[in-house]
């Protein structure tokens, strides 16, 4: 074990708990795929509403025990302490265990109809979609979730002035986690009642709680990764947990539309819905300039690529997807249709099952004392779930675009000759889909436990980085990506996105309405391939860029700084001169080749200079630091 | 430096008090989101009664079956089965109360009309006739034109008696709700959806599979030569009825006990009593289903059948069961 602190060991075992749910999980979507199919398989044994109370609920179960193990991993790091004592964390992995199973027993009684009711409280479970479980699931799994921010809030400092942003991120996020539980306790006796309440867990905890510890995981985690300044990064928490908050209060109106409510919620909850997108985009812009920012290369390259992943389908998924339909005008054709799952399946595992993924990659790593390893698997897995998971996004959406038009437009409700029908080769494709998906997540499971056989020992890493060599040329694919560029991409991906908003908007239209669907399918069609394309190209280009520049901060990292070509600017006086030798230095540079730049003065400043002139390709490692001579290293890196 | 902080200071404090701002505003907006207003006025689940079980109860039938984990109830749930809103509204209680009692299967048109009697004699349900009745709910009545008697893909759950009046009193109440014009109102073309509903269901690929044979109106048994046997006619009166719904012909167990093999068996029922199948048994369980309940199986579920058919009717059908060896 290589941590600093003991508690970050602990965190091991609630990664370990993870997959083992995550795997469980996963095999109910496949069931639930499959019955999707054939309807009948087996019915009466494990029917489908029960299967997919499994599926949902594991998801979120996962997903928190993730988030603990997580913040367990990053916590001591962050206000530099050990939990004490220890046995209570223990005592919350077994608890949660034990809820889990609890869980699993009780959720089959609806087969036979039996909620435990007492009054008007139902102890076993309770048939309510994410919160089946029943009063005692709820109960035990508050007191988890206080034992949970109880045991966070004690690694931080007692000084609460001494707080920095993250600090009150993770704070906030694991009291409301618990806070937000306290509604899921409420049993009303109206069905618009409960509704409402239901959505102040289920939202709440998606687009507030969890996307507040998301950014601030996010943030953290890429500090640690590539050294980005904690000021910086602080900036970012603070305003994406502000946007969150200010769009995704009232933005939770969005669910009280149509379940009984005033029709007002109708107007708040299209306005600021339609605002939840920003701290997402906000989150993906910052993960961009994050990732330009170290100088040392980053050995967790598959934990990298879920880290980048989970923030791309946060933005494309949940921000994308979810201003597609949350306008009222949209919403009334697409509410009730599967079209719901496809933003639900990218926004819940793309956001935040990848960002637990890449924490458990760097968390395993640290467990096992493995320094260096072969990513190949990681990135396989990375690469087959990206494409399930887009894969089942399409389907749903597919679906449920001809869901809307036989279900709501034509009125057809004869669901075994009428609406299945219609959506038939949906589910051929939910299906292959599923299977892609899982084939990732074997090899993740795979890749996780077995990561020592793929250790490098340090004479193997420097071979390979010989081996990667410095080159005069390079594709396109692997260039640095510019602001403007990243801003046509995601572009690109808005651009699509409102063309879906678009198609699903012109179901209001009169010839729409009367039966010919074209001018919707079209325009969803386009809109959904567009999405996903543009998405898989986009994470394509990221990636690739994000590989040249690792690999040639490796190469750099071998070259002998002895050797190196020097520029002194001692002589120079000019700053218009010194840009431009620097920049003629630059220019004549292979990828992956460098000159050391010698100054009396101190070079710091230079570095927003060559920022501005070279863009931000380049590495910059300061050699000496005065207080008569200033030495820098510069490399060329895409 | 020190003036950007500075500002960035005062933009975290203003970001603050807007966020503080929009408590403001969702707490009042929540608060009036739960008071009756002249516009509308909410219903109650604990109002709301049918046949003496009120929503509430049903409420709590529908949370124990998680039936929205399949269905959809105010557009929440599964997609995987139609949404149940305002599914009150469209096929009336009788036609529930039909297809709660054996989901497998859709009401045919006469089972339909024996539930509407029992709900008229019980009081649940005015007077009326079936025609008045698929009239006022065209929902129920393209079921039973189309449906009638075909097999169903929701799983057989075994719902009670009272669960089913209860089911029914929380689908009354939810079809009270104002969902805001969700869902929206269809203005396409007669012809339209039928010319779209016809390529589906040719596409389709699953056969209409009717439970037993082919259905036949009830007005019409005896009409044809080969139907003329006491044997022929029973098996037609059981499948217009839409007994096969519930009793299965092959020994397989569904709601109720299989006809296979009924005539003449030793029979175990509740209360530990056992008798034999004969004549006046099976006459007694068609004409007063409740007086005996076979050991295992639901209660009050099938609607009494005195009054709807002749004594020579059912002396076909006992014919009929007795031929199923």
């Amino acid at each position: 074990m290589n941590f600093q602190y003991k508690t970050q060991a602990f965190s091991y075992r609630f990664f370990v708990l993870m997959l083992i749910l995550f795997a469980v999980q996963i095999l109910f979507g496949l069931l639930l795929a499959l019955i999707q199919l054939d309807p009948d398989l087996l019915k009466g044994t494990l029917n489908f509403n029960v299967a997919r109370a499994f599926h949902l609920n594991l998801a979120v179960v996962w997903i928190v025990t993730g988030f603990m193990g997580t913040i367990l991993f990053v916590g001591p790091l962050l206000g530099k302490k050990d939990i004490r004592p220890f046995w209570l964390i223990k005592f919350l992995f077994y608890a949660l265990i034990v809820i889990v199973i609890w869980t699993a027993c009780t959720l089959p009684l609806a087969q036979k109809g039996i909620a435990g009711w007492i009054g008007n409280t139902p102890w076993l479970q309770q048939g309510k979609e994410y919160l089946e479980g029943g009063r005692i699931t709820d109960v035990l799994l508050l007191v988890g979730f206080t034992i949970f921010a109880y045991l966070t809030l004690f690694m931080f400092p007692r000084k609460v002035k001494t707080w920095n942003e993250m600090h009150w991120g993770l704070a906030i996020g694991v009291c409301a986690l618990a806070g937000v539980w306290v509604f899921s306790l409420i049993s009303a006796k109206n069905l618009d009642t409960q509704e409402y309440f239901r959505w102040y867990v289920v939202h709440y905890w998606v687009e507030a709680v969890w996307e507040i510890i998301h950014i601030t995981l996010i943030g953290f985690l890429l500090s640690k990764f590539f050294g980005a300044d904690e000021k910086e990064v602080g900036f970012a928490v603070f305003w994406g947990v502000s946007l969150v908050v200010l769009s995704g209060l009232i933005g939770n109106s969005h669910h009280y539309f149509w379940i009984g409510t005033p029709a007002f919620w109708q107007f708040w909850g299209s306005l600021f819905s339609a605002l939840e997108p920003l701290p997402l985009i906000f989150c993906l812009w910052h993960v961009y300039l994050d990732e330009k920012h170290g100088i040392t290369p980053v050995e967790n390259r598959p934990a990298f690529y879920f880290i980048f992943g989970s923030a791309l389908f946060e933005s494309m998924g949940a921000g994308v997807l979810g201003f597609t339909m949350t306008m009222a005008y949209a919403n009334i054709w697409e509410h009730g249709t599967w079209l719901t799952a496809a933003h639900g399946h990218l926004a819940l595992f793309g956001a935040f099952g990848l960002l637990v993924i890449g924490a458990t990659y760097e968390a395993v790593r640290k467990y096992k004392n493995i320094y260096r390893f072969r990513g190949y698997l990681g990135k396989l897995s990375f690469w087959l779930l990206f494409i399930g998971l887009v894969g089942i996004m399409g389907s749903f959406a597919y679906g449920g675009t001809k869901e809307i038009f036989v279900y709501r437009i034509l009125g057809l409700d004869w669901w075994a000759h009428q609406v299945r029908p219609a959506m038939a080769n949906a589910r051929v494709l939910l299906g292959f889909s599923a299977l892609v998906f899982i084939a990732g997540a074997i090899i993740l499971i795979y890749d996780l436990f077995t990561m020592k056989n793929r250790e490098i020992s340090e004479e193997e890493q420097f071979a390979r980085n010989n081996k990667l060599g410095s080159s005069s040329r390079i594709s396109m694919w692997r260039k640095n990506m510019m602001p403007v560029e990243f801003g046509i991409w995601l572009g690109g991906i808005w651009f699509f996105g409102l063309v879906v908003t678009g198609g699903v908007f012109s179901f209001n239209l009169h010839s729409v309405r009367a039966g010919d669907p074209t001018i919707p399918f079209i325009l969803m069609g386009i809109g959904y391939i567009g999405l996903i394309l543009t998405t898989l190209l986009f994470a394509v280009r990221f990636l690739q860029a994000f590989e040249q520049r690792q690999n040639m901060l490796q190469v750099l990292q071998n070259t002998d700084n002895e050797n190196l070509c020097v520029i002194d600017l001692k002589p120079v006086i000019q700053v218009r001169d010194k840009e431009k030798l620097i920049l003629e230095a630059f220019n004549r540079l292979n990828y992956g080749e460098a000159f050391v730049m010698v100054s009396d003065k101190n070079l710091s400043e230079q570095h927003p200079v060559l920022h501005k002139v070279l863009g931000v390709s380049f590495a910059w490692e300061s050699l000496e630091e005065g207080p008569q001579e200033w030495k820098v290293k510069i490399g060329k890196l895409n | 430096m020190s003036s950007f902080i500075e500002k960035e200071k005062k933009a975290r404090r203003a970001a603050i008090w807007i966020i503080g701002g929009m408590i403001g505003i969702w707490i009042v907006l929540s608060i009036f989101s739960f008071t009756d207003s002249a516009a509308r006025k909410r219903p109650d689940t604990t109002q709301v009664t049918f046949a003496g079980q009120t929503a509430l109860r049903g409420k709590q039938v529908f949370q124990a079956y998680n039936c929205m984990d399949c269905h959809t109830m105010v557009g929440n749930g599964a997609y995987f089965a139609p949404d149940l809103t305002k599914i009150y509204d469209h096929t009336g209680p009788a036609w529930l109360k039909a297809y709660l009692s054996s989901p497998g299967t859709y009401p045919t048109r006469a089972i339909v009309n024996v539930n509407l009697q029992e709900l008229i004699q019980s009081g649940a349900v005015g007077p009326t006739t079936l025609d008045d009745y698929l009239a006022k709910y065209p929902g129920a009545k393209s079921r039973v034109e189309e449906r009638g008697g075909v097999q169903a893909l929701m799983p057989n759950l075994g719902f009670s008696a009272d669960d089913i009046k209860a089911l029914i009193a929380f689908l009354k109440y939810s079809s009270k709700l104002n969902t805001g014009g969700w869902p929206p109102k269809v203005i396409a073309s007669q012809s339209v959806i039928q010319r779209e509903a016809e390529k589906l269901e040719s596409e389709s690929g699953l056969i209409k599979s009717r439970v037993t044979g082919e259905l036949k109106s009830p007005n019409s048994s005896g009409a044809g030569g080969a139907g003329s046997s006491p044997i022929a006619l029973g098996k037609e009166q059981t499948i217009n009825l839409g007994c096969a719904a519930c009793h299965s012909v092959d020994g397989s167990k569904l709601v109720g006990p299989s006809f296979k093999g009924l005539f003449g068996s030793q029979v175990s029922l509740d209360g530990g009593r056992t008798v034999t199948a004969d004549t006046a048994y099976i006459r007694k369980s068609i004409l007063e289903p409740n007086a005996d309940i076979v050991k295992g199986f639901p209660k009050s579920v099938m609607p009494a059948f005195g009054g709807t058919l002749t004594d020579e009717q059912i002396s076909d059908i006992i014919q009929y069961i007795k031929s199923l060896k």
